[in-house]
């Protein structure tokens, strides 16, 4: 994609002091009720709570009052001595600290104090399982959820369940979902349907204050609606967002006019649901999805209006025989992403870069079970796939020779395939794709094997009724595609 | 729907325990568990029988699936076999009833005159197979149950995820939800109402969606890709855009879902909120152009009215249709959504099967009359499945032979084993 209008690169602000009272930045979308008459405050009280919003201000005061929507903060500046209530959203506040010692105070801990120099960004080290019950609870903690792979074997929701409940059971600061996926090296499964449970439950069943972001290493192909699915979106440098043209093939085919607007309408709408959870623009996925579409942005202050035509201030696509999707580098300038962040998240160091963006001096890892299990998993089951393709290999020689031996041998062989196919759907959808069979098929085929055994065993014995050719039943029907 | 079958296990054990009655309805399970009792209703689908546990009385719901005999007005006494009583003091036979996923017996039940609660149908699957005006009706009988019962009718929620399906299953839906909205508030919450699932909720005066909601894609098509055409899609046009004027929504929003042709755009008063639809493009916000086809997403639907509200948990959505809580008086809509969807996913694999085992005992060495035996019995189970669900059998969706094809099939095969054992083989 070419700019044809260079954006000045926007960054988020980080840590704003409210210090400023009367003069509080706050964002457009959060309405903040007029504060009352600033009040005197006690300089003595000896902690404080800290609301961090999402946009990175920090605000120190304390908490008047909260419902299931608001947040009446008190916000309290010691140097001048003066103090401002104002109402806050929920969901603008990712986090709120209660009870924090404040800096210099009697109670003040050593175990929370910041140096200068931890505070000019440095992250903390990673902590090992043996330092966890010494880890400060008041550092953000970072949970990391790998979306790698290949998208409906590596990456379905059922695997992702277990993950679910640990988070929960961390309730970490911020989920980051680190996505690794490319369709032309793996081929997706395009069931959108699947993967909206996936996104789901990550938004429904979570706490609503647990902060969770989007980071991609790469995604093209259906992945790129399930990133779109976060409103927060960080992309490596090298990372694309893109590869959603397979809507377009999959439904460019229909010969009725009538016909193919409609599947044209249906895909694209199921898969424009995961950009309204993200909050993004829908024409943005409209021009990702279909190469006739032109796509420009025009932007008011931080929100870029988006629209599918060339008379916006930025022309981000003017191919109408490609559909459009976006480098690191564009994304961020059309604010698609929030930042471009390096690091890798299997590294000790690798998130400090992110947590810094994030907003978070100090961090540390979630020490949940997701990175583990999941390269665990995606390891166990492409083995098992390994060993059942050999064995289907196996069966079908096995099979093709009619002696009892050969036919112990392709029972065994078979019954290994359906045992690995029970024991993972990955393997069972694969040996559906690339080889056309599915698991009730073979209880079929075992049972032919079955019937073909006991007719060479009677043949042995010489009481070969003389009918038939074995029986085998069913074979393997022609490869899927 | 294991944990369904064991609670109805559960239940049939404990109805063993029930008093002796001079004169009871005794129903026969499956796995061997018998209950006694009174049937107060049978039909296809289900059977609702009244027993006596000790000295509670309670009424439990059995779907025929799990069903191997019933005895009318069989005389009561001594209704525990040897299992029962073994087990007739493990479980607690008061439990709660545990849906598909949810336990609503785990809600305080804080229902009042001011809170109808909500009787829940989930809409999941193909129109005309999975979904089907059956279930609509059935849950409707059960709302009529609950409103003699507490005095005030359940809200009706139809939960709807669907790709769409058959138009013809689509007429019969629109004539009982026609009828029971005079009776009920029916309201449609979508995950996914494609094509003549959109056309269900139309149907609805309330619509709301999830986030990821989508609604729309109404064209009317044939199996090879063609749409309808002339005085078809005149009629489809027509009854579609009746269909939403019955829910309160603009015609033109209909016909613009159906055919590329139709433009759609609205204009929308900054203070009323008050939305003008347009056939044209003359509105501010524009839906639909030509040579598209319209599907509304949640934001889009909120805005022009389509939709009332967005809500992704039953607590958000119970607070936009404004009921105190979420609140499921009864979990018959899910289970028997439950059931049916488990037993078509159990046919559309044991279909294909039999036919497997068909081919296998064809070409087995078996003496024939084993061997032609071994045949009956698939055709046998082919034959239960036109049975115990002919909609699925009538769908396409699976290869089956015809009831009639079947059965002749079977008499041919018996015919064989009589020549057989004449033949002295």
């Amino acid at each position: 994609m070419t700019m044809h209008h260079h954006v000045a690169c926007r960054y988020l602000t980080l840590g704003l002091s409210a210090a400023a009272l009367g003069v509080l930045a706050v964002p457009v979308t959060s309405p903040v009720e007029a504060a009352p008459a600033p009040a005197t405050v006690s300089p003595h009280a000896d902690t404080e709570d800290i609301v961090y919003m999402n946009d990175g201000r920090e605000l120190h005061g304390r908490v008047v009052s909260e419902d299931a929507q608001t947040v009446v903060f008190e916000i309290i500046d010691r140097e001048l001595g003066l103090s401002t209530e104002i109402r806050l959203y929920r969901n603008q506040i990712y986090k709120i600290e209660r009870n924090v010692a404040i800096a210099g105070s009697a109670t003040e801990t050593t175990e929370t104090s910041t140096t200068e120099g931890e505070a000019a960004g440095a992250a903390s080290e990673t902590a090992s399982p043996e330092e966890e019950e010494n880890y400060d609870p008041s550092i953000p903690s970072l949970y990391i959820v790998p979306l790698v792979g290949q998208l409906g074997t590596d990456i379905y929701h059922e695997v992702y369940e277990p993950i679910i409940d640990d988070i929960i059971e961390k309730n970490p600061t911020c989920i980051v979902f680190a996505m690794e996926c490319d369709a032309t090296q793996w081929k997706d499964f395009t069931e959108l349907e699947e993967y909206r449970i996936l996104v789901t439950n990550f938004r429904n069943r979570l706490p609503r204050d647990i902060r969770q972001v989007m980071w991609i290493d790469n995604s093209v192909g259906t992945s790129s609606v399930i990133a779109l699915s976060w409103a927060e979106i960080y992309m490596k440098p090298d990372a694309r967002l893109d590869g959603l043209d397979w809507v377009h093939t999959n439904t460019a085919g229909w010969q009725d006019a009538d016909v193919r607007a409609k599947m044209q309408a249906a895909f694209s709408g199921i898969a424009k649901g995961f950009l309204e959870f993200g909050g993004h623009d829908l024409e943005l996925g409209e021009a990702m999805m279909f190469p006739q579409h032109s796509l420009s942005a025009t932007f008011r202050g931080r929100k870029v209006d988006w629209a599918l035509h060339e008379e916006g201030e930025v022309i981000a696509d003017h191919d109408d025989e490609a559909t459009v999707g976006f480098n690191a580098e564009d994304a961020r300038n059309l604010l698609i992403s929030t930042e471009t962040v390096d690091g890798n998240y299997d590294t000790a160091t690798g998130l400090d870069d992110l947590a810094f963006i994030l907003g978070y001096r100090e961090y540390r890892r979630a020490n949940g079970m997701a990175e583990d299990y999941l390269k665990e998993y995606r390891e166990d089951w492409r083995e098992a796939f390994e060993i059942a393709s050999r064995r289907l290999q196996d069966f079908q020689e096995a099979r093709a020779r009619a002696d009892l031996a050969s036919n112990a041998e392709a029972r065994q062989a078979i019954g290994e395939v359906a045992r690995y196919m029970s024991k993972y759907y990955a393997v069972e959808r694969m040996i559906g794709r690339d080889f056309g069979l599915q698991l009730y098929q073979i209880e079929v085929i075992l049972k032919g094997l079955q019937e073909q055994a006991r007719q060479l065993r009677e043949r042995e014995q010489g009481r070969d009724r003389g009918r038939g050719n074995g029986g085998g039943g069913p074979g393997i029907p022609g490869g899927g595609g | 729907m294991k944990t369904l079958r064991t609670t109805l296990l559960a239940a049939g054990l404990a109805g063993c325990l029930a008093l002796p009655s001079l004169a009871a309805d005794k129903v026969v399970l499956r796995d061997g568990s018998v209950l006694t009792g009174d049937i107060l209703e049978q039909t296809d689908s289900y059977i609702r029988i009244r027993i006596t546990v000790g000295t509670v009385v309670k009424t439990e719901i059995v779907f025929m699936g799990d069903v191997a005999d019933i005895e009318h007005d069989a005389t009561g006494g001594d209704t525990g076999g040897g299992d029962a009583d073994e087990d007739a003091n493990t479980g607690d036979s008061n439990g709660p009833a545990v849906s598909g996923g949810v336990s609503i017996e785990d809600q305080t039940p804080k229902a009042s005159s001011q809170n109808p609660g909500v009787l829940l149908l989930p809409l999941k699957g193909g129109v005309g197979l999975y979904i089907r005006d059956n279930e609509i009706r059935e849950v409707a009988k059960e709302a009529d149950r609950l409103r003699e019962e507490r005095g005030i009718a359940p809200v009706i929620v139809l939960q709807i995820e669907s790709g769409g399906g058959a138009m013809h299953e689509m007429y019969e839906i629109h004539e009982a939800l026609m009828e029971l909205k005079q009776r009920f508030r029916i309201v449609a919450w979508i995950k996914e109402a494609i094509s003549a699932a959109c056309a269900t909720a139309l149907h609805c005066d309330e619509i709301y969606f999830m986030s990821e909601g989508t609604a729309g894609a109404m064209t009317g098509w044939y199996g090879p890709g063609i749409s309808l055409q002339g005085e078809e899609r005149e009629n489809w046009l027509r009854d579609a855009g009746e269909w939403a004027r019955a829910g309160g929504r603009s015609p033109h929003v209909a016909v613009a879902m159906i055919g590329n042709e139709f433009e759609l755009s609205y204009d929308k008063d900054p203070v009323t909120g008050k939305v003008t639809w347009y056939n044209n493009l003359s509105g501010e916000h524009v839906l639909s152009r030509r040579g598209q086809n319209l599907v509304l997403t949640s934001s889009q639907a909120l805005h022009c009215g389509f939709a009332d509200g967005v809500a992704d948990t039953p607590e958000q959505l119970a607070k936009a249709m404004q009921l105190p809580e979420w609140y499921e008086v009864s979990d018959f809509g899910r289970k028997l959504s439950a059931e049916w969807h488990d037993l078509i996913e159990k046919g559309l694999k044991e279909i294909p099967k039999a036919y497997g085992m068909l081919t296998v005992w064809q070409n087995s060495g078996l003496d024939e009359v084993q061997r032609i035996s071994k045949m009956i019995r698939e055709w046998e189970k082919l034959l239960r499945w036109w049975e115990d669900a002919p909609g699925l059998c009538e769908s396409g969706e699976v290869q089956i032979h015809l009831k009639e094809d079947i059965q002749r099939q079977i008499e041919g095969l018996q015919r064989q084993i009589g020549e057989i054992r004449r033949r002295g083989g």
